[in-house]
């Protein structure tokens, strides 16, 4: 099993809520949200 | 009421022996995480106590939850290796070292031809440790205060022995590694040779019983039990230390350590008052504390390098060079006693983020059905955890299971086999 916790990219704005939601209920304690050039978002494990 | 005076009293002593007593445990304390703190500067993971017995190979049984073992390694500085479970003598030292190093021969591990040479000798120096590939770390510096017991919490005698020589219980110190050594091998070669090892049906079988369970919580919770073994990769090795003291008391008054109590470190100097004699007198000054501590238990070990009345500088070789630190690599144990990818120990426990490439989020109907469904019942979400473990998938990666469009196959045999509608 990879242990590793990949980072989603390109996750528009109105999907944020689910794809944070996902990572909190997979134990993921700190959640990173950050804004691209492009106006999409990147979630990554904190 | 006379017996009500005695049971007051009674328990100020108390109070005041059970203060003490925890003062003395958190300087305790304080002095080991201060030295560990010192080796963690150098990327390394700290042995302690030190210990010759923990050499490149050893697989370590990892059962403390990682939040908890990340807090251990705060509070306390160093992680403790307490639960060996195999040592494995790996191959690849002469491919690593390319006949360096005096490693040249396939059938002799590491670092058996340093620590017992052909032929065994009984005069020093007894082992090659100093034919090994050297290390160097930086001094660690540490201050004691009267009552503090030093001499138990810091890895090294002369400390104590030069605590006492002093007559004093407070000083400023610095301990220098003088004589480090290294060796190791790279994880790729070692990893391998680890799934080799987890092969054999008698290890797989004890790995199995370590596998992911679900625990309860004294709050009446359930939580994930993750284990993972941990493989020593490198070892750092001290040979020698030097330590400084400095007396930073204005009246001294301690003796320990079993060494006769002297007035100052050094004696009066002689009448005659030329330089030479002042040389002569000081050479034979620092014989004659060599000669104090010679008799005591240790004598051999100590010696003194240089003294003034207010400090002292001793060398201390140890009878056989020390591991005082490592690094590792851990690997989850899975389902069946299938072990995972490895993940560098100190990475893991200072909360480093490994980089891994970013998933392409996109999503497809699954994704809504197995979210949909997941939050129905916590059985269902036990139900999917357990068919993402059964899959060699991490349950805590979910987010990128669930949104993924390299993860759209895995959704559709998630929804497939768990009959979600």
């Amino acid at each position: 099993m990879n242990d590793a916790i990949e980072p989603v990219s390109g996750v528009p704005r109105e999907e944020v809520g689910a794809v944070v939601q996902d990572f909190v209920n997979g134990g993921v304690e700190i959640v990173q949200v950050r804004r691209e050039i492009d106006g999409t978002y990147t979630i990554s494990a904190g | 009421m006379k017996i009500r005076g005695w049971l007051c009293a009674a328990l100020v002593v108390c109070a005041a022996g059970c203060s003490l007593n925890r003062s003395r445990t958190q300087q305790l304390q304080q002095v080991a995480k201060d030295w560990c703190m010192t080796i963690r500067a150098s990327q390394v993971l700290p042995a302690y106590p030190l210990t010759e017995d923990l050499q490149v190979g050893d697989i370590f049984l990892v059962s403390t939850p990682i939040g908890e073992e990340t807090k251990i390694f705060e509070r306390k500085g160093f992680l403790p290796l307490d639960n060996v479970i195999a040592r494995l003598y790996p191959a690849g030292f002469t491919e690593f070292y390319k006949g360096s190093y005096g490693v040249n021969d396939a059938n002799v591990v590491v670092p058996h031809q340093w620590q017992f040479p052909n032929p065994t000798r009984t005069t020093a120096p007894t082992t090659d440790w100093s034919m090994a590939p050297g290390a160097a770390f930086p001094s660690y510096t540490f201050e004691i205060k009267q009552g503090a017991g030093a001499s138990l919490a810091l890895p090294v005698n002369a400390v104590p022995v030069g605590l006492s020589l002093m007559r004093t219980g407070n000083a400023t110190g610095a301990i220098n590694i003088t004589q480090s050594s290294t060796y190791g091998l790279p994880v790729a070669t070692l990893n391998g040779q680890i799934d080799d090892w987890a092969d054999q049906a008698a290890n797989r079988a004890f790995l199995a019983t370590y596998a992911p369970s679900t625990i309860e919580t004294k709050e009446g919770g359930s939580r994930q039990q993750q284990n993972y073994i941990r493989v020593v990769q490198r070892v750092y090795v001290a040979g020698a230390v030097n330590v400084s003291l400095a007396n930073t008391e204005s009246r001294g008054g301690r003796a320990d350590a079993g060494v006769a109590p002297s007035q100052n470190v050094l004696p009066a100097p002689s009448a005659a008052g030329t330089a030479s004699s002042a040389a002569t007198d000081y050479q034979d000054a620092l014989t004659a504390l060599n000669k104090s501590i010679a008799s005591t238990s240790v004598g051999g070990t100590v010696e003194i390098a240089s003294a003034s009345n207010r400090g002292i500088s001793l060398n201390e070789t140890f009878p056989r060079p020390l591991v005082f630190g490592y690094l590792a690599f851990d690997r989850a144990i899975e389902e069946g006693g299938f072990l995972g990818p490895p993940i560098p120990t100190q990475a893991r426990v200072t909360k480093q983020i490994i980089n891994v490439p970013a998933v392409r989020f996109g999503p497809d109907p699954n994704t809504q059905k197995i979210r949909d469904w997941a939050a129905k019942s916590v059985a269902n979400d036990e139900q999917f955890v357990s068919w993402l473990r059964r899959n060699n998938l991490n349950p805590a990666n979910r987010g990128a299971i669930l949104s993924g469009t390299k993860y759209r196959d895995v959704r559709q045999q998630i929804v497939q086999e768990l009959g979600i509608e």
